[in-house]
């Protein structure tokens, strides 16, 4: 027995230090380099378009981001967006100033009452195993894309207005009855009620489609055997591994053919790893730095590119219920809180040129700054407001409770100002803040009135934005916004013309208006930015953070 | 001992489900609803993203809106089946996370606790021998020290060591497998962790024996230190030390959650994070699930073990 336990330490100890093998030396840093491009990423090399002069021999980009997601043009929300329009394209492509330009299509033709769109697919487009795009791919993939078996899809905010769609998305058909193919190349579309500005949703990287044979799940994730019928598609895309590459696709059928041979996506949730890798030439772009953001655009503005989202972050008031039922006390919240000196407290001097203002950003076409009648802080006025409410002063106020909407500090540092300055301003002290949502207050979720929200516009239509929140608001539930005149003008906006010169009067009329029912408190236009590394030239983003000039982007020599 | 191994694991089922049915009802009763922390991230750059439609749709689409019995009813049905059902955040299959994460911690942990091992019986023993001295403060201080600074502060601290000042590697991110060296780095890390906890148990026990009189007999017999050592001291002292080193490997592999995080490495810390983050319920119950096999199994090992080191100890 006593050998036999010998025996057993012996080999316990031999298999410690075979395991313990991994201790050796390490390597030099030229090893953790990426590996150079294959044989068949070399054939894929443009052929027939002059390299810059400066271009570096490895057009290889490094990219860093928070997260990556499943690759699927329906239900991508996340961070895969910025190539998705460049393996599955939709029918066209927006610039950074959101003009929209051909892409998987040529020309599209509507009808005289917007009903009717008309999209004519490029002749040469062929999926990257060379079978032809043809219109029946799009229906397809989009009566599954907006259907329940889609999980998590996306889609339906861009197709939803398509007739029939309706019926695919509550499981009463199997295919979007408004959509036709002409013939292979020509598909037609007729929505359920006019839209001028329809068109723009087929910019969009939701609208962009999968080979249906391809799809092989509900939870569908692309991988290295989905075809594309872009420039790009997938080497290999793991979630599981962590490995994410792209490379041209070499079947690509357009004639302008990238520069970029291969873009190497690694996620990074530690903002500390993603500042070294950034420092050590590790990253040639790199995604959501917060912490680090502000001291490096103090040391290098030029490598921010920001990506022109049209984002809203503001706490809206419920106005069914007491005391936000009464505009005087909303006016009085409002006018009581200097919101430069809060947002800037709030997020640490981040965003300071970000405090929200108005709906419509400075992105976005139609945009005026100083469109919200009477904003601004000023505490006599607050004080004279809150006296002329039914609650007559703050004794008599119900408590507000604040539902944070998500952990973020930011927003509870915000929260915490206001009520701070509705203390010292209008002597409001019954407030309560809970950080999370509504499922935070239990059984008194139902008393909120003060709940974090947010909207973002990833089709930059500015009277879409104003009609969505308009829609949203006037909803009988929490906020219930009630005005006839205005209901007037967003059914007017609805229908009219993005080219009518009226068209942003209009736009800033109807905003203006919904502005004066002091339905929410404001926070911040949210800044969505890309560092990019000098050597990387030609780096542009658009509104749907894709990075629309991939076509033009090279890595110079360093 | 076959015996004895089947009452151990009889006795566990219970604790098994007992553990599910906590973690289960935790999740679920618990006020964060996983389909608004996963809209939460998309935040602002998808519009009319709030809508209780869209919420609703989602929560449909996962059972969601069902009863507590119904969803914990189904998804016990679907495990005894071997669906770990789909993550709600990243609709991934949960059971493909673990098969193909748990392999890398389970790899990666083993060789944190080898290398704690390694370093923490020889260091213990060190510290014993010269108790009271420079250099057993040094050791039980100095492994302190580590312990008591995050990894989360450690791994980046080393980095900028290693990487921007030395210059001697790049950032290592990852799985090319174990025998690597972007492994040093992270395994290094990982079994600083529970360092001086071995120290300190085996500085304690080989304290302890060393006063007994097996040992003083055997000095007196002239045997060379180092045989009474490793032959009459360690083996009695280590008894104790065993108990604890197999929930510090159990711990390494279940629970490197920041290391995964930092150096990239898919492994299981990562599918635990990324399910408590987003409140993703299959994921934490896969995660809970595979973590309470890993307890159990490891217990009943270091049960196991103990008559090999102590033949006093019978199993019965």
């Amino acid at each position: 027995m006593k050998k036999c336990n010998s025996y057993l330490f012996s080999l316990l100890l031999l298999a410690a230090l075979v395991l313990s093998a991994c201790a050796a030396p390490a390597a030099p840093a030229a090893e953790e380099m990426p590996a150079p491009a294959s044989e068949e990423q070399m054939a894929a090399e443009p052929t027939g378009r002059q390299m810059p002069a400066d271009a570096a021999e490895d057009q290889t980009i490094r990219y860093v981001t928070r997260d990556l997601g499943r690759l699927n043009p329906a239900s991508e929300s996340g961070f895969g967006r910025p190539w998705i329009s460049h393996m599955w394209m939709p029918f066209f492509l927006r610039d950074r100033n959101h003009d929209i330009h051909p892409w998987l299509a040529t020309e599209w033709e509507v009808n005289d009452d917007n009903s009717v769109y008309t999209i004519h697919i490029h002749p040469d487009a062929v999926w990257s195993d060379g079978s032809p795009v043809v219109a029946q791919d799009a229906i397809d993939y989009w009566s599954w894309a907006v259907s329940p078996n889609c999980t998590t899809c996306w889609a339906f905010l861009r197709l939803g207005g398509i007739e029939g769609a309706q019926a695919v998305t509550d499981g009463e058909a199997d295919t979007i009855s408004g959509l036709v193919a002409v013939d292979d190349k020509t598909l037609q579309i007729t929505l359920a009620a006019p839209s001028p500005t329809f068109i723009a949703n087929m910019a969009h990287y939701n609208t962009g489609f999968v080979k249906m044979e391809d799809v092989n799940a509900d939870e569908f994730a692309a991988d290295a055997n989905t075809r594309v019928n872009g420039p790009f598609k997938i080497e290999v895309w793991d979630l599981d591994t962590r490995e994410y590459v792209i490379v041209q696709n070499p079947n690509w059928w357009g004639e302008k053919k990238p520069f970029i041979e291969r873009i190497e996506a690694q996620w990074s949730n530690d903002e500390n790893i993603t500042y070294l890798m950034w420092q050590n030439g590790e990253a040639d772009v790199a995604h959501w730095f917060t912490n680090i953001r502000e001291p490096l655009r103090a040391e290098s503005p030029e490598l921010f590119v920001l990506i022109p989202y049209a984002t809203n972050f503001y706490f809206a008031l419920h106005t069914t219920k007491p005391p936000m039922d009464d505009i005087n006390v909303r006016r009085a919240l409002l006018h009581a809180v200097d919101w430069d000196l809060a947002i800037s407290a709030a997020y640490e001097g981040s965003r300071n040129e970000r405090v929200m203002k108005t709906h419509l950003t400075p992105e976005l076409p139609c945009f005026v700054a100083d469109n919200w009648p009477d904003f601004g802080y000023d505490p006599e006025r607050a004080k004279q407001e809150l006296a002329a409410s039914t609650y007559g002063g703050p004794e008599d106020l119900p408590k507000i409770r604040i539902s944070s909407g998500g952990q973020s500090p930011n927003y509870l540092r915000t929260a915490e100002i206001m009520a701070e300055q509705w203390k010292n301003v209008l002597g409001i002290t019954d407030v309560e803040i809970r950080p999370g949502w509504g499922d935070a207050w239990g059984q008194d979720v139902d008393l909120i009135n003060v709940q974090r929200n947010s909207w973002g516009a990833t089709i930059p239509d500015p009277a879409a934005m104003i009609v969505g929140l308009w829609k949203y608001y006037e909803a009988p539930h929490d906020v219930g916004l009630e005005d006839e005149e205005l209901a007037a003008m967003m059914a007017e906006l609805e229908i009219l013309d993005p080219q009518s010169p009226e068209f942003c009067d209009k736009v800033s009329a109807a905003e203006n208006r919904l502005l004066g029912h002091y339905y929410f408190l404001p926070m911040i236009w949210d800044l969505y930015e890309y560092v990019v590394q000098p050597h990387v030239k030609n780096f542009d983003a658009n509104v749907d953070n894709n990075w629309s000039t991939l076509l033009d982007i090279y890595v110079a020599e360093q | 001992m076959f015996i004895y191994t089947l009452k151990r694991l009889a006795v566990a089922i219970p604790t098994f489900v007992v553990v599910l049915i906590i973690t289960f009802t935790l999740t679920v009763i618990s006020p964060f609803d996983p389909v608004a922390m996963m809209m939460t991230q998309f935040e602002g750059t998808l519009d009319t993203l709030a809508t209780e439609d869209a919420i609703k749709r989602i929560r449909d689409q996962y059972g969601l809106n069902d009863s507590y019995g119904v969803q914990f009813t189904r998804w016990l049905g679907r495990m005894l089946q071997g669906d770990l059902g789909i993550s709600i955040n990243g609709q991934r299959n949960v059971l493909r996370m673990i098969v193909k994460t748990f392999p890398i911690s389970f790899q990666l942990g083993l060789a944190g606790a080898v290398v704690t091992i390694l370093m923490g019986i020889p260091l213990g023993c060190l510290a014993a021998l010269r108790q009271n001295t420079w250099l057993d403060y040094t050791i039980v201080g100095g492994t302190l020290v580590f312990r008591t600074v995050p990894v989360f502060v450690l791994a980046p601290l080393l980095l900028v060591l290693f990487v921007l000042v030395l210059g001697i590697m790049n950032v290592p991110r990852g799985w090319d497998g174990l025998f690597q060296t972007k492994v040093i780095l992270p395994v290094f890390i990982l079994a600083l962790g529970p360092l001086p906890v071995v120290v300190r148990q085996t500085r304690a026990a080989v304290l302890e024996v060393f006063s007994m009189d097996y040992v003083r007999t055997a000095k007196m017999k002239g045997l060379e230190m180092w045989r009474i050592i490793i032959r009459h001291i360690l083996r009695n002292a280590l008894i104790p030390v065993v108990t604890t080193l197999g929930f510090i490997a159990a711990g390494l592999i279940v629970g490197s959650i920041f290391l995964d995080s930092i150096f990239a490495i898919p492994g299981f810390g990562g599918v635990a994070e990324a399910g408590f983050r987003g409140f993703d319920y299959p994921v934490i119950m896969g995660v809970t699930m595979v973590s309470a096999i890993m307890i159990i199994l490891t217990n009943l090992f270091v049960d196991l073990i103990y008559p090999f080191l102590d033949p006093r100890i019978k199993l019965e």
